[in-house]
């Protein structure tokens, strides 16, 4: 009898031990931010700035696959003719080594970099997108292209309080904001 | 004032105010020269060389006799140098710093310093036990031997405070097991000589050809945008930390740091092709190269007869040749990312790094003349024809290379490669940190492979010997040369060749992840890996090696 109730109190003994850390510790869960590959910031930056993005995706970020992530699929470059794509740009860009980009790049300063450079030119080397100029409500049109289902609330209350008046230099820097920021980039 | 004064005085104003940003973007460009500079050198940098592919290292840095009490079992193909005509080689040895080691050490380079100097500075770990069969298995083991946790560059660059992440050269499953919890690593591949342009291209500002702009102009623009995002996401964001550090690094001309690794890269081409066909102390002159017998096939027992002449598989060298096949060899891409690893520690980019190989698998040499040098023989077909291949490499990993181009090979590619870690050093040493430190002291150099190789009894080639693994440090705070960990005698038929032996103070045979342990004790940085042990540590300002155990056990080697 004595040795079973020596045993219950280990056991209870152990199990408040446990709790006890677990309220010190917490659960213990890793957790990383995804960001979207190369096709997706691409695509999603041609459809705000137009077709005349391309380029200047193109150069500053596209080409960065391996520090921007997004492998190509070789299985979707299908030719009916030698030398004829179907699908241009289905093309994995710098052959089938593009095949073997990271699908979910970590941060890192380069991605930064290229993506920093990217919506720069975007904004400051371009008039601001059609379908953006002669809105109203700037911010609203902005917020509604690049966070279609929210999420940015914050990031438009910030942005309305800090400019009054939205002339041609605090559109483009509330653009550039945006660009920039994290929320519509990650999965 | 009449009008025409008015607008000569308002010309010259707009000149002046439009002249002097230029001239004022001049002197920041001076000030770019400066740019990047060793920031904060309390951390440790770790450079990882990663043989990957598997070299033969018996003639190298696997010390397989430590002393003259430690037995050694001579083998065929376990060798530095050519004993005969024949090509039958042997390992020499010699003292240096208290230990024997191959008589490779005691050569010097073409400046006239010894290779042992390298010694002074090194620890050697050897008899460590991979224990999985394969390349990519084994470099996994030693790059990331726990797989729930980061790799060794993954950890050390999650814990680094420098500007860029790890920074590795090369694609290959070495490269490929990165992975950190925080900060993603720079992978640059080998596939152009200008690696520095990859890694620091995307901090280029494009220029501004107008008068009127700048990019201090475009970097106030953008640090007003990250200060909004900073109200919005935190200070403490990493992404946006990121961001700000990105701006940090922006410069306007890449051009003299480009200059700067161009005249490295120079150094370090020069080095090599000065030393690498150096061929003394490997008894060349010994060798008398038969040809083969083109009339009398059936004497040819294949590779009981010929192995030793293997390149390749079914490619066998035509040893009258052999000179123009080894001028033509270089290293590939070794000088390069000696010449990056050089410029990103002095610049304190980074503070880890891993030079590796281009591709799936690493050779000793590249572009070795093949030009009607070598004889394919085709058994079934019952005669002996030349290849068409105009160049081949010399693998690493040498399945299919026979004694005669594995040594060489082999001894070429060591002979070049310590005068690019001998000028590594001596160029970090020259940079002093505070408290009488240099950037070498504050510097980690590891060597390793997958693993030490099998002869075959054919000397046709050799076999992975997953049991037999060595990882050689280098560093300004090893203050002596130490050799540690136990190996076997092996026996009649295998020899000495390195086969892990257990260590007593473990109860275990080593294991990767002790190499791990230890790398990040060094670092001064926490080890993910549970219950591995520490076979290097600190003691003072000095590193040494904890492990006092270096015994050539009897047993057989696989």
């Amino acid at each position: 009898m004595l040795k079973i109730i020596l045993l219950m109190l280990f056991i209870l003994s152990n199990l408040a031990f446990a709790d006890d850390y677990a309220e010190k510790n917490g659960p213990s869960v890793k957790k990383t931010e995804r960001f979207a590959g190369r096709f997706f910031i691409r695509n999603t930056l041609m459809e705000i700035f137009g077709k005349s993005a391309e380029p200047i995706i193109e150069a500053n970020y596209f080409k960065a696959g391996k520090q921007v992530g997004g492998p190509c699929d070789i299985y979707e470059q299908v030719y009916h003719e030698q030398d004829h794509m179907e699908d241009p740009t289905r093309e994995c860009p710098g052959g089938k080594p593009a095949s073997k980009y990271p699908h979910f790049p970590k941060t890192n300063i380069l991605r930064s970099s290229h993506l920093l450079k990217t919506c720069y030119e975007l904004v400051y080397k371009q008039p601001i997108p059609s379908s953006l100029q002669g809105q109203n409500d700037f911010i609203k049109s902005v917020s509604k292209k690049f966070y279609p289902f929210g999420g940015d609330e914050k990031l438009r209350e910030t942005l309305s309080l800090k400019f009054k008046k939205w002339d041609l230099e605090s559109r483009k820097e509330a653009l550039f904001t945006y660009c920039l920021s994290p929320g519509w980039q990650r999965l | 004032m009449n009008r025409r004064d008015f607008m000569l005085r308002a010309f010259k104003g707009m000149v002046i105010t439009g002249l002097l940003p230029q001239f004022s973007s001049c002197l920041r460009s001076n000030d770019d020269k400066k740019y990047f500079f060793p920031l904060d050198q309390s951390d440790m940098n770790y450079v990882q060389l990663n043989f990957y592919g598997g070299p033969v290292r018996w003639g190298f840095d696997n010390f397989l006799r430590p002393t003259e009490s430690h037995e050694f079992i001579p083998t065929r193909m376990v060798g530095g140098r050519f004993k005969d005509g024949m090509g039958d080689v042997e390992l020499k040895w010699v003292k240096k710093h208290g230990y024997l080691v191959p008589d490779f050490w005691d050569l010097k380079m073409k400046s006239g310093v010894e290779h042992s100097t390298l010694l002074q500075n090194m620890i050697s770990i050897r008899g460590v036990d991979i224990n999985v069969s394969g390349h990519p298995h084994g470099i996994i083991k030693t790059v990331r031997p726990d797989s729930t946790q980061p790799s060794i560059q993954g950890v050390i660059s999650d814990h680094s405070k420098s500007p860029l992440p790890s920074i590795i050269f090369g694609s290959n499953p070495a490269t490929r097991s990165y992975e950190s919890i925080k900060r993603g690593g720079i992978k640059i591949p080998l596939n152009e000589r200008n690696l520095l342009e990859q890694i620091l291209s995307p901090f280029v500002l494009a220029e501004e050809k107008s008068l009127f702009g700048s990019n201090n102009d475009k970097k106030k623009i953008i640090t007003k945008v990250l200060d909004n995002l900073k109200l919005v996401e935190g200070a403490e964001d990493k992404y946006l930390k990121e961001l700000y550090g990105s701006l940090d690094l922006f410069i306007d001309n890449l051009a003299p740091f480009l200059d700067e690794y161009e005249s490295y890269l120079s150094k370090y081409e020069k080095l090599i092709l000065q030393n690498i066909r150096n061929f003394d102390g490997l008894s060349l002159d010994k060798l008398s190269l038969r040809t083969l017998d083109m009339g009398n096939l059936s004497k040819f027992k294949s590779e009981d007869e010929w192995g030793r002449y293997k390149i390749d598989y079914q490619t066998y060298l035509r040893g009258d040749n052999l000179e123009e096949m080894l001028s033509s060899a270089d290293l590939g891409f070794v000088p390069h990312q000696f010449a990056c690893t050089e410029f990103l520690l002095k610049r304190g980019l980074t503070n880890s790094l891993m030079m590796s190989t281009p591709n799936e698998m690493g050779s000793f040499l590249y572009n070795c003349s093949n030009q009607n040098n070598v004889h394919q023989k085709s058994f079934s077909e019952g005669k002996i024809v030349s290849t068409k291949d105009k160049f081949v490499s010399i693998q690493m990993d040498s399945h299919n290379t026979g004694t005669i181009l594995q040594t060489i090979a082999s001894f070429m590619f060591y002979r070049g490669l310590v005068p690019c870690l001998d000028r590594l050093k001596n160029e970090l040493k020259a940079i002093q940190i505070g408290d009488n430190k240099s950037l070498f002291d504050k510097t980690l150099i590891h060597l390793c492979s997958e693993f030490e190789r099998i002869p075959s009894e054919f000397e046709s080639g050799t076999e992975h010997n997953h049991r037999s693994h060595t990882s050689s440090f280098l560093s300004g705070s090893i203050k002596k040369f130490q050799i540690a960990g136990n190996i076997k005698t092996g026996n009649n038929v295998y020899g000495t060749i390195g086969t892990a032996g257990h260590v007593e103070k473990f109860g275990r045979n080593l294991d990767p992840r002790d190499i791990y342990q230890s790398i990040c004790s060094i670092m001064k940085i926490k080890s993910p890996v549970p219950r591995a042990e520490v076979l290097l540590d600190w003691k003072g300002d000095e590193i040494t090696s904890t492990l006092n155990e270096l015994k050539n056990v009897e047993g057989v080697s696989c």
